[in-house]
Order: C-alpha cells, then sequence, then structure tokens
C-alpha cells in the first residue's frame, strides 16, 4: 500500500500539510520519493499519527519529538532483540533453556 | 469489543462539571501514560487508551456533551475509527528502516557478537563512531508492465536534485527493492553515502498478465477460426508473433508459445500462454443462422456429455 500525501491527509484528522512538510523536512518521516511527490507506506502512516498524538494530544513540543522517537524505536529495536535472544533460548535443550532461565530470574531479582 | 459503553467522565477521572480546559488535562495526563506506542509491551493498556481516546473525542464535542448530560444519548456514539498503532510495524521483531540507527556493542559478549555489526557491510563506523554512514534514500518508482518485462532505462530526480540513473533489469517483479550502492545521502566525516533503495510497482497491462516467468493472454478468436483452424498474429511483448490456431478449438483452449515468456537474468525463459475465447459476431445474420439450424438438425450434440455438472 503506498498512499500520496493527499491520502495521508485525508486519513490522520489532525494533521494539516504545514506540519506534514515539517514532519518531512525534520527527518521525522522518511517516506519513499517518487516522481509524483512523497509516498508514504503503512509504517509511515502509523509513525505520523504517533507524531500527532505527541505534538497534539500530549502537547509535546517539536524539539522533543525527534528524542521520543528516537527513543521507541530503540526499545523496539530492543525488543525485538530480546524477542530473538528468547527464540534462541527456546531453541537449547531444556535443561539448558531452563539453566539460562533461571540465572536470568537471580539476575534480574537480586539487583 | 465493549458491551457497555463507559460513562466518558469516569474513563477520564473528572468531575461532571469539568470544564473543557480540566477534561483536556486530563485526557492529556492519561495519554501521556497509556498511549500503546509508549508502552508496546502492554495490550491491556490498549483497550484503556480507546477508552480515554474515545471519552475525550466524545466530551470535546459540544453538542454530543450536553446530549449526553441531558440523558439523550449513550456513550456509545463516540466509537473511534480503527486505528493502526505504530508499535504494530515497529514492534515486529522485523527491522524496519526507522529502526537502523540502533547499536548494542555495549550489551556484553553474546549480544555484541550476535547483533553488533550489522549494517550490510556498510557500517565502518568502528568503536568510535566517528565516521558515519550517509542514510539511505527510499524512491518508489513505477514502471510499466512492458517496462518490467523487457527492462528499461529511467533517469528520475532525487529530491536533492541529483538526478540518477536507474536500469531497470528485465523480468523485475512488482514489489522488488533496487539497491543503488552509494547513490543515497553521502556519509558524515568520511564515511561512506548510503544507498538508494528503488521500490518498483509494477502497472497493470491491458493486454497481458504475469505468472512467475509465464505470461497470460487472452486472444478473441471467430467461429469460423475455431471450427477450421488458422493462422492468428497475435501480441507477445517483444511484437507479434502468428500463432496456428488448430482445427476445433473451443474457448479456454489454451496454447503455450514457447519461450515468450518472461526471459529474467539467469532464469529459463517463460512461456506465453495464449487462452482462445470464442467470440461470435454482434449480429447473427441469417446465413449463420440458416447454416447452424442445418448443422443442428443432423448433427446432435451434447456439449455438457461428459462435463461434471451433468447429473
Amino acid at each position: 500500500m503506498m498512499l500520496s500525501q493527499t491520502d495521508v491527509l485525508t486519513r490522520i484528522d489532525k494533521l494539516t500539510q504545514t506540519r506534514l512538510e515539517v514532519c518531512i523536512s525534520h527527518a521525522w518521516i522518511a517516506p519513499h520519493h517518487s516522481e509524483t511527490g512523497p509516498m508514504f507506506d503503512a509504517l509511515d502512516l502509523a509513525r505520523l499519527q504517533l507524531i500527532v498524538d505527541l505534538t497534539e494530544d500530549m502537547a509535546v513540543n517539536d524539539d522533543a519529538v525527534p528524542i521520543i522517537l528516537s527513543l521507541v524505536d530503540q526499545l523496539h529495536a530492543l525488543r525485538g532483540r530480546l524477542h530473538a535472544l528468547d527464540h534462541a533460548v527456546t531453541d537449547q535443550d531444556d535443561a539448558v533453556a531452563e539453566a539460562i532461565a533461571t540465572r536470568l530470574a537471580d539476575l534480574i531479582g537480586h539487583d | 469489543m465493549n458491551t457497555k459503553p463507559m460513562d466518558p467522565y469516569e474513563a477520564l477521572g473528572v468531575k461532571r462539571t469539568a470544564t473543557d480546559a480540566e477534561i483536556k488535562k486530563a485526557y492529556r495526563a492519561l495519554a501521556k501514560k497509556l498511549h500503546p506506542d509508549i508502552n508496546p509491551g502492554d495490550t491491556a493498556g490498549e483497550e484503556r487508551f480507546k477508552a480515554v481516546s474515545a471519552a475525550h473525542t466524545f466530551l470535546s464535542d459540544p453538542e454530543k456533551r450536553r446530549r449526553f448530560d441531558a440523558g439523550e444519548i449513550d456513550a456509545s456514539g463516540a466509537e473511534m475509527p480503527p486505528r493502526d498503532y505504530y508499535r504494530n510495524h515497529a514492534g515486529t521483531g522485523q527491522e524496519n528502516r526507522y529502526q537502523s540507527e540502533a547499536e548494542f556493542d555495549d550489551l556484553g559478549d553474546i549480544f555484541s557478537r550476535a547483533f553488533g555489526s550489522r549494517g550490510g557491510g556498510a557500517g565502518g563506523g568502528g568503536a568510535h563512531g566517528m565516521k558515519m554512514r550517509g542514510a539511505d534514500v527510499q524512491y518508489h518508482l513505477e514502471v510499466s508492465f512492458l517496462d518490467a518485462i523487457n527492462g528499461a532505462k529511467r533517469r528520475v530526480t532525487m529530491p536533492d536534485g541529483r538526478s540518477l540513473e536507474i536500469t531497470i533489469p528485465a523480468g523485475i517483479e512488482d514489489g522488488k527493492t533496487l539497491r543503488l550502492s552509494g547513490r543515497g545521502q553521502p556519509g558524515f566525516n568520511g564515511g561512506p553515502a548510503g544507498d538508494a533503495l528503488i521500490l518498483i510497482a509494477v502497472l497493470p497491462d491491458l493486454l497481458f498478465e504475469r505468472d512467475g516467468t509465464d505470461i497470460l493472454l487472452d486472444l478473441p478468436i471467430s467461429i469460423d477460426e475455431a471450427v477450421l483452424g488458422g493462422s492468428v498474429a497475435v501480441p507477445t511483448t517483444a511484437g507479434r508473433v502468428n500463432l496456428r490456431v488448430p482445427p476445433g478449438s473451443s474457448s479456454g483452449r489454451i496454447m503455450r508459445l514457447r519461450g515468450k515468456g518472461v526471459a529474467a537474468k539467469g532464469r529459463p525463459a517463460g512461456d506465453q500462454l495464449v487462452r482462445l475465447k470464442i467470440v461470435l459476431p454482434d449480429i447473427i445474420d441469417d446465413d449463420l443462422k440458416t447454416a447452424i439450424e442445418g448443422w443442428h438438425k443432423d448433427h446432435p450434440h451434447d456439449a455438457r456429455s461428459g462435463w461434471k455438472g451433468q447429473t
């Protein structure tokens, strides 16, 4: 699914043309470029919606937006890697997985 | 879905006499706490956030608030349109293009070994992080069906004004991405430039369809060609060729033009599959009618004998 700038403005109520341009020029959003202007996929749309929620509903100012986005992205990347680690541990023999889980609980519990 | 709509005042934790400013303030405080993208692992919180957002939308509408206060409507008037949260994309475990900057070198041996050196060999930043690779640039390029099959060269202007020549390889499929190494944003402090990522969207064609390496085409033939056979000029993605229609061809018969399909590099060329479609004249004149009636009288033919739909 690829949306044009007009599609995005219709989809997100509180987003104006000016604000969309701010999001792009600050590189908070990196849409695909095309011969007819920027094109947005579902990931861009959801990210724009998050930015609108932050700035409109939660009154976050523009200086804080990139910090929040960066933290959110780092958090997701970290969660993705934790999921991968979980898979890797689960794939081990039961005894190994069990030992890791016990040790982890120790480390987290006593820290 | 909630069966019973929640009292919007209760959802926001405000009095019924709350001013607009107090409602907004209460909503902001809750939104900051409950927003799904700030709580990626909390699925229960999403329901609360939805309820809070709905309540806020509801009470922000003076008319709805008045009618609710007057007991004219219940809180179900404020159904939020379904929306898609960023975490649904960012939290899938797949890396997306906004996450490419995250570094995990300081997380200990196992994590460094598994996740440390990433970036498709273009990292090069080293432990000091002084040299930085330039960002990738995404480009969405629509190409015609025939250009996608036969290959083409396209010159496009990137947002920074640079002109880029893109070679579209023959046989490229819809949704494929071409990576032009080093054609993205310049690097910092001597770091390498990023890549240009060209996402290809293949436009549909009026005549042809694609199925893997085969090309499909519907070919209208006349009733006499179907009965008597004949030679018909057929378009292919590389120009016209003559196809011999055998005598006695039914609608739906598929003729194979070997090697006239998609010829992508490194793969054997596919075929063009031509599906015959008998088309009767717009007006059935007396000659045709008489001829068929005469034939029918002496030649009982049941087109549906042996057909599975025949009981």
